[in-house]
């Protein structure tokens, strides 16, 4: 196949090469609705205990090295009900009590967005519309209002 | 005060936050490395699961973080089934975090028991470790054979070439004249020059040509030990 410059030719189809080799490790976002904004942040360190925000720390660490998120430790890669056939997955925290952090993967390389943290036991949700919030920030990030916060690790 | 100098004197201050942090290493670090093993091992979870003779349910609980609180004996159990050593140490906290920040599940690689030439004969790694030093490039560049011998094939239980009744001989030696007939030492020349037909029993099949033409040293050896 014929090379030119930066991209791949074959017949009428032209593939650009990347235009930056791809980052080694992931790299984490939080969902905001500005740059005050932070609800991930708020319930990392408001409904976290001590114990699940240390164990999701060292998830994070965990995770940002794996490069095929197939292999992160999470607990739903599709959800099920309201979430089906959004793409969207599920991290569980276990710790005293297992706690749920729903996300997406973000346009670009090696980018992932947390959507919402809860908690929920049967039917009880906390908080109680959890997964449509999930669902319409999915939306707005798909629509480019949101700001993103990137988490350090 | 920043996160990190919140975290470290909390560290310092509470027994709980000091317990907490250690298990959550854990509980995140320990199923990622059982999944970065069998990643490794191209196994699938219900093929791990027969080898250890455990549930599929089981390994998949094992492989997420949380899911299972793991006693030494299912550590034991999974460390042996894939062939690997085991160590349970207490260290500083500065190297709990070292372990963590260098850890990666892609990465991980752990040489397994019939791979473990350092472990399975000490000489010849010695003797790897010392060309090393020397930067030789002939003998860096050298791939350090195990020498096959029916003995040291009967202790590792490598791909031998014997046959049943030779490997029976030598695990019957082995047991009842340990030292006296055990074949002569692997030299250094041997491991790092390849066999010796003339005169050492590192190569048997060239000492059986040898003793099939019915002369040499070597034949003498080989009557001595496959009769």
């Amino acid at each position: 196949m014929p090379s030119r410059g930066n991209c791949l030719t074959n017949h009428k189809k032209v593939i650009n090469f990347p235009s930056q080799a791809p980052p080694a490790t992931w790299s984490f976002f939080d969902f905001g609705y500005s740059a005050e904004s932070n609800p991930v942040e708020d319930w990392y360190q408001g409904q976290l205990s001590d114990r699940g925000r240390l164990t999701f720390d060292a998830l994070l660490k965990d995770n940002q090295k794996i490069a095929n998120p197939l292999n992160w430790q999470m607990s739903k890669k599709h959800m099920q009900g309201i979430l089906k056939g959004h793409q969207i997955w599920q991290w569980t925290i276990r710790a005293e009590i297992p706690y749920r952090l729903l996300g997406i993967f973000g346009t670009g390389i090696k980018r992932a967005i947390f959507l919402i943290g809860y908690y929920h036991k049967g039917d009880s949700y906390t908080p109680s519309d959890a997964l449509q919030t999930a669902l319409n920030r999915k939306k707005l990030y798909e629509k480019g209002a949101c700001v993103l916060h990137e988490r350090s690790i | 005060m920043n996160d990190r100098s919140k975290l470290i004197s909390r560290l310092i201050a509470e027994r709980d936050f000091r317990a907490d942090y250690i298990r959550a290493k854990l509980d995140v670090l320990i199923p990622s490395q059982l999944r970065g093993l069998r990643r490794r091992n191209d196994l699938t979870q219900p093929q791990l699961a027969e080898m250890a003779g455990m549930k599929q349910a089981r390994i998949s609980a094992m492989e997420t973080q949380g899911r299972v609180n793991f006693n030494r004996e299912t550590l034991v159990r999974m460390a042996a089934t894939y062939g690997v050593g085991l160590i349970v140490q207490f260290v500083p906290f500065s190297e709990m975090l070292e372990w963590e920040n260098n850890y990666s599940q892609d990465a991980f690689n752990v040489t397994q028991l019939a791979d473990d030439i350092d472990f399975l004969q000490p000489a010849a790694a010695s003797v790897r470790k010392r060309a090393r030093r020397k930067r030789n490039p002939r003998r860096v560049l050298s791939s350090v054979r195990i020498a096959q011998t029916p003995v040291t094939a009967a202790v590792t239980g490598a791909r031998a070439y014997m046959n049943p009744v030779q490997q029976e001989r030598a695990q019957m030696r082995l047991q009842f004249e340990p030292s006296e007939q055990a074949p002569p030492q692997t030299q250094v020349a041997d491991v790092i020059d390849g066999p010796n037909p003339s005169g050492s029993v590192n190569d048997w099949r060239a000492l059986k040509q040898a003793a099939a033409a019915g002369a040499g040293a070597g034949a003498d050896t080989w009557r001595k030990y496959a009769a």
